[in-house]
């Protein structure tokens, strides 16, 4: 027990409900492997842990616990309205893990879920199976790093190795040549990961494969200070964004959500400068812009639990159910960005979630 | 506050003494005990889980979100004397070896470096929670670092006897699950806690209450540790949680003629300015030099937000 401000809390992963069902499973037995100090629960569901009443997940993420379950039922969903498809018509997405490592303020998580501990989920050849059936009526565009950062997690699930293993083994299936090019199967890994751990055994290491795509999510150095918690630096984040390219990884820019701040257009205008001279853009896949935007129901909760974060508390306006920043801030925040990004790539690159391709 | 419900006084009495807890004699059906200055509030429920049910609702009506609530008392050893926390549990025990759990940094430490040996008198704090007759299991939080063993309890409605065992707990009580679910009305999972002394292991009945009484005082210091803990962090989030705008708020809505809706969004712009730094004090002030505050009805007061919000961006 400490008395000093900061130890109050129990470290992360202190604690790991298990699912009675998964607990001699082997990808049960490696996580625990990977966490030989935690204190181990048994279960019967995860919903009793995930989903028990009058949780506080801002303080649970000050001590996240890990729940490792089985998901049943639906595995792979249509890709919701607020998101991007970036084209793509059969635009999916799975959540083979709940929650995410890091916290940030503005995080649609922190109103989507009822607690703040993480869920991953072991049973990945259920998930595989779902996707291979929908794999049988076209080309899937899936996004599998959406309700967490996978990439993040790689170090205690390797999921995002499997999910690469997996994206090889279907396109190497297809037959017809053309159609290998095209990719049966595009996964995108949305991550603020970043740092030596992951430049070196990740984009160091391995060869880039066609069908997965990095989409890396870069805000102003400030914005990570204020409200992106736990998450690395623009400068790492920069840094393995370069090398990623550099080795040949297709990588996507997130700048979504933009935050605004007093001075927004200086903190964006640096960190742009800084990514312009240290990343090759012409290798960028594509770039996605949007300013912040979330359910009303979400922002609520949110506001609730978080009654001093200058982030969500902003006057959003709300139509439709969606609280966005006013119209005419939107359409400066966004339209500053994608005129700076013009000019340095391609216009058919660059996709605003409203208008899907300017 | 901490709301503390022990069974008999023999749990309390320890605790009473410790934090010079006074009896409060306006309380009728269930002996309560306090200190404002502490800021306690013990009551003794009685044995069994009507008992601490109705316990729990009688003191804890007036609870809010910065309060915690305890169980502390006996429990019996259902594993049996010196049975291993790893015996208990059907995890493999390279991951499951307390023995191995200490050191900072990690939580849920075997007790004193006992290699989760169970012995009398040995404090436990419960991490899951079954109650025996309705099979439902729950779940405590346990955010905060402790010095104690964790282990899972089981709550049933008569003294423990030896013969049934259950394989799959390490204690067992007569309150802890029925606490739990009458505290839920009132507080949140991280809100409770559960510290449980071993006392017998199946043979209660033979337990005086000047055992009991012993037992609790060898673990009075650390329980006290813990309340201390708790209640600092309670105050912690006070000063981190709570963020007044409301006088700000009230005067310009005077002044601004403002309908329900207009408050709303004075409140939130407030706020928000407020928590990003904005000098509101200063905004406002300069309207009412300008002579644009105070309206003087509320279709000038319209105008007058829009040009406030305008200001606070």
């Amino acid at each position: 027990m400490k008395n000093s401000k900061n130890d109050y809390y129990n470290p992360p992963f202190s604690h790991v409900y298990v699912e009675r069902e998964v607990r001699e499973h082997p990808r049960t037995r490696r996580i625990l492997e990977r966490l030989p100090g935690a204190t181990v629960i048994e279960t019967e569901h995860y919903k009793d842990v995930f989903n028990r009443k009058k949780q506080n997940s801002i303080l649970q993420s000050r001590a996240r616990s890990l729940i490792i379950g089985a998901k049943h039922g639906n595995l792979i969903y249509k890709g919701a309205p607020v998101c991007q498809s970036f084209g793509n018509e059969n635009f999916y997405y799975t959540s083979c893990v709940m929650n995410c490592i890091f916290d940030c303020e503005y995080c649609y998580l922190k109103g989507m879920y009822p607690s703040g501990n993480m869920v991953v989920f072991v049973n990945l050849e259920d998930i595989f199976r779902e996707v291979e059936g929908l794999l049988a009526k076209g080309p899937l565009y899936l996004c599998i790093s959406y309700d967490t950062d996978l990439l993040a997690m790689e170090w205690l699930t390797g999921y995002v190795e499997e999910w690469i293993r997996f994206v090889e083994e279907i396109n190497s299936k297809e037959q017809n040549f053309q159609r290998q090019i095209e990719n049966r199967l595009t996964i995108e890994i949305r991550t603020k990961a970043a740092g030596s751990r992951l430049m070196q055994e990740h984009f160091q290491a391995k060869s880039p494969v066609l069908g997965v795509i990095y989409g890396f999510t870069l805000s102003p150095q400030k914005v990570i200070e204020a409200c992106e918690h736990k998450t690395p630096a623009l400068e790492q984040r920069i840094a393995c964004v370069a090398r990623a390219v550099e080795r040949g990884f297709r990588v996507r820019l997130c700048f979504d959500p933009m935050i605004y701040f007093r001075g927004w257009e200086q903190w964006y205008d640096e960190m742009l400068e800084d990514i312009f001279s240290q990343v090759d853009m012409e290798w960028i896949e594509d770039v996605s812009v949007g300013s912040f935007r979330i359910s009303q129901d979400y922002l609520r909760k949110m506001r609730r639990q978080q009654p001093c974060s200058a982030v969500v508390q902003f006057p959003f306006c709300n139509t439709g159910g969606v609280y966005h920043y006013p119209k005419e801030l939107t359409e400066k925040m966004e339209g500053y960005m994608v005129r700076a990004l013009k000019k340095k790539i391609p216009v058919e690159k660059i996709f605003l979630w409203e208008d899907e391709e300017i | 506050m901490i709301y503390i419900v022990t069974a008999i006084y023999a749990e309390a009495q320890a605790l009473i003494t410790y934090f010079g807890l006074k009896k409060d004699i306006s309380q009728g059906r269930f002996q309560v005990f306090g200190n404002q200055e502490a800021e306690i509030c013990l009551v003794i429920s009685g044995t069994g889980e009507i008992a601490a049910a109705v316990a729990v609702a009688d003191v804890c009506r007036a609870a809010g979100e910065r309060d915690f609530l305890m169980n502390i008392g006996i429990c019996g050893g259902i594993q049996g004397e010196k049975a291993s926390l790893k015996g208990s549990n059907t995890f493999p025990e390279e991951i499951m070896d307390c023995s191995e759990r200490s050191g900072e940094g990690k939580a849920g430490l075997c007790l004193d470096g006992e290699k989760g040996i169970c012995t009398k008198g040995d404090i436990f704090l419960c991490n899951k929670i079954r109650e025996q007759a309705t099979g439902r299991t729950f779940y405590p939080d346990i955010l905060y670092r402790h010095g104690f063993a964790e282990a899972q309890i089981i709550t049933g409605g008569k003294p423990y006897v030896k013969e049934k065992r259950e394989e799959d707990f390490f204690l067992y009580d007569m309150e802890a699950a029925a606490v739990y679910q009458a505290g839920a009305y009132y507080f949140g999972p991280h809100q409770m806690s559960f510290l449980k002394v071993v006392s017998d292991y199946g043979d209660a009945g033979k337990v005086t209450p000047e055992q009991v009484k012993g037992l609790m005082e060898r673990n009075v210091e650390k329980i006290a540790e813990f309340i201390v803990c708790l209640r600092n962090i309670g105050k912690e989030d006070v000063r981190t949680g709570t963020f007044m705008v409301q006088g700000e708020v009230e005067k310009l809505c005077r002044d601004m003629h403002c309908s329900s809706t207009m408050a709303s969004t004075v409140s939130q712009y407030v706020r928000y300015g407020m928590l990003s730094g904005v000098d509101i004090a200063a905004v406002r002030e300069e309207m009412y030099r300008e002579g644009k505050l105070p309206c003087r009805d509320r279709k000038e007061g319209k105008l007058c937000l829009e040009e406030f919000k305008k200001r606070l961006l």
